[in-house]
């Protein structure tokens, strides 16, 4: 037995350092809860995919002549989009390598501040209006305007619009190429067996709460006319537009732009319909809140209304199966006027960069090079220049074709997100959180608009105080 | 080992050489220690002293971080989760591998087969592919539900409520059982098969040689599993954040300390934040073993004292 204590204590001992190893990474480095991370992220794609070769240590993105590291986020679909079109560009240029690192969203925003911090980050990134301003406001971007002037970049075709959108303190830090936005998805199948009208450009709240009444009529237990949108930040964002107002302030700083009785407004108006028992339960969309999307009440066609970005059509229609036609249409009109909040998807090039002018020539490439263009699709939403939507307007799917011409119905209506101050991505769990805690009545909408006021605000000024 | 130390100048020659040859063998892991245990161990206290928002240079905050730990909601309500799946789901394990421990101790037939059907979950249970199986299991549409409807109960969402999530990350600990229990068949093979045969001679029935004998000289075995699996319980990470999807959701029901710390660390990118949690976390689990230890001495009985 003697020995027995003897070997307990090392144990404990091991076991002890085990776990000052796991914390200290958690703490510090990261590299350990980051492993674990990219293996959970993972929705169905090889997570954390890496096809570079030894980039790892190499400082500011590789001295050596022609090697250009590149970034991106998404699944296999969009992968071998990228691979394919780095491919016919090193086809093209003698001496040119491009080094690809990729993984899914939630791993690639885990990984690029990281490399950022070490000063290893990849010459061309892609950022989107949530994330930009951490890199931007740390002057990590390069002025893409400076380089078109240099004529490696041509920027003549992009529109002013996507161009401003652009913009971090009036310089130009990334360039869009793909705007989608957060609407109002429905199962086509669904409105016609019910005999209900679908939705349609001028619809107003009070039609989608008549539309989620004939559902109930229509529909057994459990099934809604819509899913429970509440927890949704883009939406939520898209209601504040509609008054003139915006969940950050448009100049990134750390400011809200809406206050606790918006909010407030907000969260009742879906409570209502919650307890009237016209859309999704609170537990049902609960659950589905970490479900991949087959699982969903939506993708089961137990719910004939969700929001979603309207650059996934494509993925969604694949998924749900023909039978069940998915459309688009703006989220309902809730405040003063009708308004549609335009998300994008924008690359960038590191300051830092030791090759930036390959680099610009790289992103020359992919925005308006036709062939690239066509390969690439509307894979990330509607591109920011006219030269590009003529390249693939020819060979489009007709999915595809729903994608753009939903985006040309609401152009008149379109406001593009402006960059968000650091720290903001605590809106996203917040919303969640608060949302389903007026679901499930732990919360007033009142206390919730309140708590969503004050968590956020004190988010935002924590991460610029630094 | 007497004739180590007898001081002939062959035999020291020798032990100088393999003392080298020791130090360079454990050069590895020596290596290992600095380089991913003590160095980044060192780096993270000295962050938990500065606020550092990963993308630009930390700067001394002093004692900052710390203050602010005690005023936030959201770690306290962490430190509860934390603690009731500690201490609900441990105690719960433990009794489970020890009273199945003692009913394949009895020489079952198969005992085998036994024993690493009910090891498996131990291997499996904080995995990935486990956490998303909870899901299945615990959604509404789940297996649970299914076995209810059976005895005409009509389930509801498991994970999906908040009054009832975190007991179903309880039960995917308790479900992990096999090790401690693995260790406890271990402790019980050790006890000499004398005593029972001299308690049988005295006439002592089932139950009074189970309380006499076999747990008296099991506590050193169940100590060292308490003080294992607790640690184990305070580190959990994986399961909350695979069934919450990263959230700690529903309404932070789940948020475990170190799902907590992650997202300070690596959504909100505060990781001077994020080591100031880590080192408050380290220190309660110190903490916890200290007390562990110093109470062992009047329960943990060793063969060998008197």
């Amino acid at each position: 037995m003697a020995s027995f204590q003897g070997k307990g204590a090392g144990v404990t001992q091991e076991l002890n350092r085990r776990h000052f190893l796991r914390m200290v990474q958690a703490g510090a480095v990261g590299a350990g809860v980051l492993g674990i991370a990219a293996c959970g992220a993972d929705n169905g794609s090889p997570g954390g995919g890496s096809s570079s070769g030894g980039s790892g240590g190499n400082g500011g993105g590789g001295g050596g002549g022609g090697r250009v590291r590149a970034t991106w986020w998404g699944g296999d679909v969009r992968h071998a989009k990228f691979n394919e079109i780095y491919d016919l560009y090193e086809a093209a240029n003698d001496g040119v390598t491009i080094e690809r690192e990729f993984a899914d969203w939630a791993s690639y925003w885990e990984r690029l501040p990281t490399q950022f911090a070490g000063g290893n980050a990849p010459d061309i990134i892609h950022v989107t209006e949530r994330q930009v301003s951490d890199y931007a406001s740390r002057d990590q971007l390069a002025d893409l305007e400076a380089l078109a002037g240099e004529g490696l970049i041509d920027l003549s075709y992009f529109s002013d619009l996507s161009i401003d959108a652009g913009r971090y303190d009036g310089k130009l830090v990334m360039l869009l190429i793909g705007a989608t936005i957060p609407a109002t998805m429905y199962n086509l199948a669904m409105f016609e067996a019910a005999g209900i009208e679908p939705p349609s450009v001028g619809w107003d709240w009070d039609g989608f709460v008549e539309r989620c009444e004939a559902f109930r009529a229509a529909l057994p237990d459990g099934q809604w006319g819509s899913t429970y949108q509440a927890v949704s930040t883009p939406t939520f964002d898209t209601f504040l537009i509609q008054n003139g107002k915006s969940l950050f302030a448009p100049d990134a700083s750390p400011e809200l732009n809406f206050d606790a009785s918006d909010a407030e407004e907000w969260f009742s108006r879906w409570k209502e319909l919650q307890d009237a028992d016209l859309c999704q339960s609170a537990e049902s969309a609960s659950e589905q809140q970490s479900a991949p999307f087959e699982d969903t009440s939506f993708a089961k066609s137990e719910a004939a209304m969700h929001v979603q970005n309207s650059n996934q059509l494509v993925t969604f229609q694949t998924a749900i199966g023909e039978e069940n036609q998915l459309h688009l249409a703006p989220f309902p009109q809730m405040g003063a006027q009708p308004a549609s909040l335009v998300i994008g998807s924008y690359v960038s090039i590191n300051e830092g960069s030791q090759v930036k002018e390959e680099a610009a020539k790289i992103v020359d490439f992919f925005v308006n090079d036709p062939e690239a263009n066509k390969i690439f699709g509307l894979e990330l939403g509607t591109p920011g220049n006219s030269n590009w939507a003529e390249a693939v307007e020819a060979d489009l799917a007709e999915v595809d074709r729903r994608v753009l011409d939903f985006a040309n119905e609401v152009e008149s209506q379109s406001v593009f997100a402006t960059p968000r101050p650091a720290g903001s991505a605590r809106g996203e769990t917040l919303m969640v959180e608060l949302g389903l805690a007026v679901g499930f009545g732990q919360l007033t909408p009142a206390e919730a608009g309140a708590r969503l006021v004050d968590d956020l605000s004190a988010a935002i000024t924590e991460a610029s105080a630094g | 080992m007497a004739t180590r130390t007898r001081p002939t100048r062959g035999r020291s020659e020798y032990a100088r050489k393999e003392a080298r040859a020791a130090w360079l063998m454990l050069t590895p892991w020596l290596l290992g220690l600095a380089l991913i245990t003590a160095i980044p161990m060192v780096a993270s206290l000295f962050l938990s002293f500065t606020s550092y928002p990963l993308l630009a240079a930390p700067t001394w905050v002093g004692l900052d971080n710390y203050l602010k730990l005690a005023d936030d909601p959201r770690f306290l309500a962490a430190l509860g989760v934390t603690f009731r799946y500690v201490f609900i789901s441990v105690p719960l394990q433990l009794s489970f591998a020890l009273a199945l421990a003692l009913l394949l101790n009895r020489g079952l037939r198969g005992m085998r087969f036994y024993r690493s059907a009910f090891y498996l979950p131990s291997l499996l249970g904080a995995s990935v592919t486990i956490a998303i199986l909870w899901r299945q299991v615990f959604g509404k549409d789940g297996i649970f539900n299914d076995v209810l409807a059976l005895v005409g109960i009509e389930g509801m969402s498991w994970i999906g409520n908040p009054s009832t999530a975190l007991s179903t990350l309880i039960v995917l600990n308790v479900w992990t059982f096999g090790s401690p229990m693995v260790i406890f068949l271990a402790g019980l093979r050790q006890i000499p098969r004398e005593y029972y045969e001299a308690a049988a001679v005295d006439g002592a029935g089932r139950f009074s040689r189970l309380v006499r004998i076999t747990l008296p000289l099991l506590t050193p075995v169940v100590f060292f599993n308490v003080i294992l699996q607790f640690i184990h319980a305070f580190q959990a990470f994986t399961p909350s954040y695979i069934i919450s999807g990263g959230t700690g959701g529903p309404v932070d029901s789940t948020l475990f300390y170190t799902l907590y710390l992650y997202q300070r660390g690596f959504t909100q990118f505060q990781m001077g934040y994020a080591s100031a949690m880590a080192w408050v976390l380290l220190l309660i689990i110190c903490v916890f073993t200290a007390v562990n230890f110093l109470g062992s001495r009047y329960w943990v009985f060793y063969a060998d004292e008197k």
